[in-house]
């Protein structure tokens, strides 16, 4: 029964029934973000599978590009995640390397205390970065000790 | 969190202790009840749907071939897309005029079905959306756990005649107990806060069909009502707590 054959047989089913879930699962919508990217605002709004009777390519991404101030954007952006990478990183390895070696019931308790932020929904943290940073490192550091 | 308690809207100079009126003015206005039933059946099957998925999906990919790669990247996809375009996308494949109701239509003619304009359908759709959004990180936590299971197990359970069906649910799945725990918590706390998902489809509505704690607290902060928004914001936060906290507690007991 399981011979060389019947699993490639497997194999190549496997693949096959992957490829047919991934059409509607992952194709129809990616398909349906970059198409509808291309047309124009009127035809864009109906929010449908075709290719654009007018197209709209550069005229989109220019007004992204320029009206949008997309530059900036980004900016903002990368000024927002980086250093919260950088700090999730170094902050979160160091603790969870305390943590997870400790057996003392300090650390544990203060573990307990930590991982309680994860549970705080974002929308209750306080607008100041500093505050951004800490839940977010928080969040990380669960999962490094997991 | 003080200001759960206290009457601060943009009608009053001050902000004033006011005790529980908060919560008693979104009860008898009926909003309360609602939204806590709808956040708890929105994180309930977008968890059910979103674990089941991926789990299935990081047992076909979880040996690291070049192939699975491509389809383990190809199903990450929807995690790098913004909620709010994702939200768009779907209400426009959840369309009547959609791509899946025109499919349906093919094999049943005249088929027309709204499916985010139904208070019946509207909630298990969002909540759909949310996980089909989120089901590549899950995915990504299961194909780690599984290939964290030695191999040697497998192989004695194949040695003993027992099938790939029998070997996953009682090797692979108990020993992929952290990873359970982890994708499970964090799905459910994770949809307990949903906003942008529900925001971008349906606002809320139909009606208040999928109208969560948190689309309900940006409405009553958008009326100017800051005291009920963050009322029902210490309500989220209790809410998680008091079912994750055990709930964890509960799925680490049955890790070995």
């Amino acid at each position: 029964m399981s011979g060389p054959h019947s699993r490639r047989y497997w194999a190549l089913a496997r693949y096959a029934g992957l490829t047919i879930f991934a059409i509607p699962w992952i194709v129809v919508p990616i398909w349906l973000v970059l198409v509808n990217s291309f047309k124009m605002a009127g035809e864009a709004a109906a929010l449908n599978l075709t290719l654009p009777s007018a197209w709209a390519i550069v005229d989109n991404y220019k007004t992204v590009l320029i009206q949008g101030n997309y530059p900036r954007a980004l900016t903002n952006s990368l000024l927002v995640s980086i250093p919260t990478i950088v700090a999730v990183v170094l902050i979160g390895a160091a603790a969870a390397w305390g943590f997870g070696r400790s057996r003392s019931k300090v650390m544990q308790f203060g573990y307990y205390v930590i991982a309680l932020s994860i549970l705080i929904p974002p929308s209750l943290i306080p607008r100041s970065i500093c505050c951004g940073i800490y839940a977010s490192t928080a969040r990380r550091w669960a999962i490094f000790s997991c | 969190m003080p200001l759960s308690f206290s009457s601060w809207t943009t009608y009053r100079s001050a902000i004033v202790w006011n005790g529980l009126t908060n919560f008693n003015v979104l009860y008898s206005q009926g909003y309360l009840i609602n939204a806590i039933w709808v956040t708890v059946a929105y994180s309930v099957i977008a968890m059910l749907v979103q674990n089941v998925v991926s789990l299935s999906l990081a047992y076909a990919l979880r040996e690291s071939t070049l192939l699975n790669g491509f389809f383990r990247s190809v199903f990450f996809l929807p995690v790098l897309i913004s909620p709010l375009a994702v939200g768009y996308i779907w209400r426009g494949i959840l369309d009547p005029a959609g791509p899946i109701d025109s499919f349906i239509s093919f094999f049943w003619p005249g088929f027309n079905f709204s499916w985010l304009g139904q208070t019946s359908t509207a909630l298990p759709a969002v909540a759909f959306v949310d996980a089909w959004k989120w089901i590549g990180l899950t995915t990504l936590v299961y194909i780690a756990g599984i290939n964290a299971v030695p191999h040697e197990l497998h192989e004695a359970a194949r040695m003993d005649g027992a099938n790939a069906w029998k070997t996953f649910w009682h090797i692979t799945f108990p020993l992929l107990a952290p990873a359970f725990t982890f994708n499970v918590a964090v799905t459910l706390i994770g949809a307990f806060s949903a906003y942008d998902v529900i925001q971008a489809t349906t606002g809320g509505g139909p009606g208040s069909s999928t109208r969560s704690i948190n689309v309900l607290l940006r409405i009553q902060w958008g009326m100017g009502n800051f005291g009920t928004g963050s009322a029902l914001g210490l309500i989220v936060t209790v809410m998680v707590i008091v079912v994750a906290v055990p709930l964890v507690g509960y799925l680490r007991r049955r890790e070995i």
